[in-house]
């Protein structure tokens, strides 16, 4: 819409916004049915050609409903086919049809959750996955090959160290309760770097200002 | 989970309404499912939305949809006799719970930002027009909208117009503010631009868009 529509308005007759929100689930339905909801009702559509909010309202209904038109309950994109509700819809006689629908209902509806839905928990671990090392390219991987060459390098040092004559033994597991002993000694201490990510600078206390460059 | 009542369907419409109407354990097992459903409806309205505002967080989106859900729920259960079976009940409910949820998200989105009641923000008549014709028509035009708007509308539906569609704040923002309803304040819009069609038209002025 530009902005002498948004000014001057639908020429037809049209409703108001009360009006609208009263007929919006019959005209949603209407439209999903394949009918043409506009020639049904034109004040409506002259509404919504001229009131974006109420717009806005009609395009999320709709889409709700084409996440998952056969049955309302179904329609949101969080019920997986092993819900309860969906089988039993299934069952009911339709059909290899309703069967390939269903399919492909259900390709539409993880669309839908690709682009839209909160919080889904496959989407929260796509996203922490990027920021991963098991994401591959960017710095993902080559996070990943650091920390092992450093994990590496810890290794030998510690090898190294357990033979030397005598004492080597002695030096490990000392270091190795120091380091426990720090980590105990710093989570009392409100570390950042224990249990925290690396976000926020480097230091772990107060003002990280930033994240690291490298 | 949302289920059906028991035996019914779509076919049967009000088998909610009646489930809601009644007493007991069976009406509070559907008002829990109805706002199950409705919470559902409203998480993925404002998923839509919060690309649109990203300086609200998801803890806020999400309580937005919380409320939502809460909110679309007594509406529906204060206005049960409205349902007439021209949709399915679960369509109808569903709708309570978009609009809520759009109308916090956009008051959410304007709650720190003032709306800009006096000045309008005009539309620039297009320097990319064709021909110097139809630029020197886009900007008669808009010298006749203003004119019009200054001269024959009254303070109050140039208020309303230049806000809702200059300056583009939401009409529930707007109502909100000016505390009157979206209803009303559509009425007042409606008025307005009829009587700018009629004075653009009276000129002779063609409204093809030629200003954006």
């Amino acid at each position: 819409m530009n902005g002498l529509d948004r000014l001057i308005g639908p020429a037809e007759p049209e409703l108001g916004c009360d009006e609208c929100f009263d007929l919006l689930d019959a005209y949603v339905e209407l439209e999903l049915a394949g009918i043409s909801a506009s020639t049904a009702m034109p004040a409506m559509r002259a509404h919504l050609s001229g009131c974006p909010v109420c717009r806005e309202d009609h395009d999320s209904l709709l889409a709700l409903l084409r996440a998952d038109p056969a049955d309302g309950e179904r329609r949101n994109s969080n019920l997986g086919c092993g819900d309860a509700v969906r089988r039993r819809d299934c069952g009911q006689d339709r059909g290899q049809d309703h069967r390939r629908n269903h399919r492909q209902d259900h390709r539409r509806n993880h669309r839908l959750e690709d682009m839209g839905v909160m919080y889904e928990p496959g989407r929260i671990a796509a996203v922490m996955l990027l920021g991963h090392h098991l994401s591959l390219g960017g710095g993902g991987l080559a996070h990943f090959l650091i920390r092992l060459f450093i994990w590496h390098e810890i290794w030998r040092l510690f090898r190294y160290l357990w033979r030397i004559p005598t004492f080597g033994p002695f030096i490990v597991i000392a270091l190795g309760l120091a380091v426990v002993g720090l980590v105990v000694w710093r989570q009392y201490r409100r570390p950042a770097w224990a249990g925290r990510r690396r976000r926020g600078g480097s230091t772990g206390f107060g003002a990280g200002g930033g994240p690291r460059d490298w | 989970m949302i289920a059906d009542p028991p035996g019914t369907s779509d076919s049967v419409p009000h088998a909610w309404v009646a489930r809601l109407s009644g007493s007991g354990a069976d009406r509070d097992a559907a008002v829990a499912e109805l706002h199950a459903l409705l919470y559902r409806a409203a998480r993925f309205e404002v998923g839509r939305r919060r690309s649109q505002f990203p300086h609200l967080g998801g803890t806020e989106l999400d309580d937005l949809a919380v409320q939502s859900a809460n909110d679309a729920l007594m509406s529906i259960l204060r206005r049960l006799g409205d349902f007439r079976g021209d949709s399915r009940f679960t369509t109808w409910a569903c709708k309570f719970a978009i609009v809520e949820a759009g109308v916090k998200v956009r008051r959410a989105a304007w709650r720190e930002r003032e709306v800009p009641l006096p000045e309008a923000s005009w539309p620039v008549v297009t320097d990319g027009a064709p021909t110097p014709h139809q630029f020197a028509e886009a900007r008669d035009l808009r010298l006749a909208l203003q004119e019009v708007i200054n001269q024959q509308l009254t303070a109050w539906q140039r208020e309303v117009l230049v806000t809702l569609t200059l300056n583009n704040v939401p009409i529930d923002v707007l109502a909100e503010r000016l505390n009157t309803t979206r209803g009303a304040l559509y009425k007042t819009l409606h008025d307005a631009r009829r009587k700018i069609r009629a004075a653009l038209d009276s000129r002779g002025l063609s409204t093809e868009g030629s200003v954006r």
